[in-house]
């Protein structure tokens, strides 16, 4: 039991509103001061086979809606988005490679990774190795963008995306973003589903909701 | 012609928990929206689902279980209270029904009506699908003439034009790309486009796209 919240943000890239859901946490993380924040890569696609779920572009009126709500969100949100031309794109070594990062490096390093826009904004496929380490090199250079890819077919990495994967469907998601959050001073875990659950987060901890167009807080070095 | 008012649509069932929510949390911010026309069309969720290859949340048992959660925890923060029924789901055909023949026949009481269910069967877990209980609930508005109420029950099984208007804003519903509920359909003033909104989560976001104001969750109760 821990003194402080917490919240641990199940993530995968391929997922346009863990996109959002991530760029909102990390807006929000340098106002909350006593809640520890952990992004953690799951795979997707095991989470809605695990839950028997299915996505949402599986039902076309759904996906057509998608499309316009992720534009409507962008537009309030001020959070840039051009929807890729390979999607769904196997994000497994994209997922893998930032399961390495997180082990490595420091947090604020591997969050710079997640929060990497190539994806959502530049439209690279992230499902190609050597982009994906050109990608990440920006950030931490290319000796140890290369290192981390190599390192992405060790059994324990790939282990840990499934345990990953595994602890989200037992915590009960059934998509992503998902947010598992617990309070204060308890031990309950309390599971929120969707980057449109800010509102009830932030009320759920007592915190201020800052509404869709949150701002970015600068950057800090 | 395009309306010189925004307007909102509300495609609703009364089976859908985030359609109460939905319902409650609209009326409440729109009461800072004077120069919105607003309307509530019924729909048989079931049909849209399955014309549009959809499945109701409750098909999925992780799904369902973190929709009463979440509900519950709208509730705690709006406080706007919300139980879920111990009979669920159930067929909403027959209030569906006699809330389209309201609609039409007793306009000034219909959203009064809609209300009413909601709270018979998201609060008190009434089961809605029943005459009688249609019966009790809707006489006390309708100035306690059960005679009435007891004619709209008819119609709403024996009235093929009340059975083919509910049926024909259901296939309105599928046309408009309507894949659940609530769905609003939103119309800026002096526009013809039709703008598509899904779920009780979306009135901020409609609020920004109207640039009307918006309370938020934890003021509802104030409104």
């Amino acid at each position: 039991m821990s003194a402080r919240s917490s919240i641990v943000c199940y993530y995968d890239v391929v997922s346009p509103y863990s996109y959002y859901g991530v760029k909102l946490l990390q807006r929000y993380k340098p106002q909350w001061k006593d809640v520890d924040v952990e992004l953690r890569p799951v795979f997707l696609a095991g989470v809605l086979s695990g839950s028997k779920n299915q996505a949402p572009g599986n039902v076309a009126a759904k996906g057509a809606y998608m499309f316009k709500d992720l534009n409507r969100l962008s537009t309030a949100s001020g959070i840039p988005m051009n929807f890729p031309s390979n999607f769904p794109a196997m994000t497994v070594p994209a997922s893998r490679l930032l399961v390495v990062i997180q082990k490595t490096e420091s947090v604020a390093t591997y969050e710079q990774c997640v929060e990497k826009e190539a994806y959502w904004v530049e439209d690279k496929d992230v499902s190609q190795q050597d982009i994906l380490i050109n990608v990440v090199a920006l950030i931490i250079g290319t000796d140890k963008a290369t290192k981390y890819m190599q390192q992405t077919s060790d059994k324990d990495i790939k282990q840990q995306l499934i345990d990953n994967t595994n602890e989200a469907i037992e915590a009960g998601a059934f998509g992503a973003p998902t947010f598992v959050i617990k309070k204060a001073g308890s031990d309950k875990p309390h599971l929120f589903f969707g980057s449109d659950r800010f509102e009830v987060i932030t009320a759920f901890l007592g915190l201020p909701y800052e509404g869709l167009a949150i701002k970015a807080s600068p950057a800090k070095l | 012609m395009a309306a010189t008012r925004a307007s909102i649509t509300c495609y609703y069932d009364l089976i859908s928990p985030y359609t109460y929510m939905g319902f409650k949390l609209f009326n409440r911010f729109r009461k800072q929206w004077p120069n919105v026309d607003v309307t509530f069309r019924p729909m048989l969720l079931g049909g849209v689902m399955n014309e549009v290859k959809n499945q109701p949340l409750f098909a999925f048992p992780s799904k369902k279980s973190h929709m009463v959660a979440d509900l519950d925890r709208i509730s705690g923060v709006t406080g706007i209270p919300f139980k879920f029924p111990q009979k669920f789901p159930i067929n909403t055909v027959l209030p569906m029904r006699v809330l389209t023949a309201l609609q039409i026949h007793e306009a000034e009481k219909y959203e009064q009506c809609i209300d009413k269910l909601f709270d018979e069967y998201f609060i008190h877990g009434r089961d809605i699908s029943q005459a009688d209980v249609i019966q009790q609930a809707l006489s006390p508005i309708l100035h306690s003439n059960t005679a009435k109420v007891e004619s709209y029950l008819q119609r709403a099984t024996q009235d093929q034009e009340i059975k083919k208007i509910f049926k024909q804003y259901t296939d309105e519903a599928v046309a408009k790309g309507v894949f659940g509920a609530p769905t609003f359909i939103v119309r800026k003033a002096g526009s013809d486009e039709e703008l598509l909104f899904f779920g009780s989560d979306r009135i901020e976001m409609i609020a920004a796209t109207l640039g009307l104001p918006y309370a938020g969750l934890t003021s509802v109760s104030k409104l």
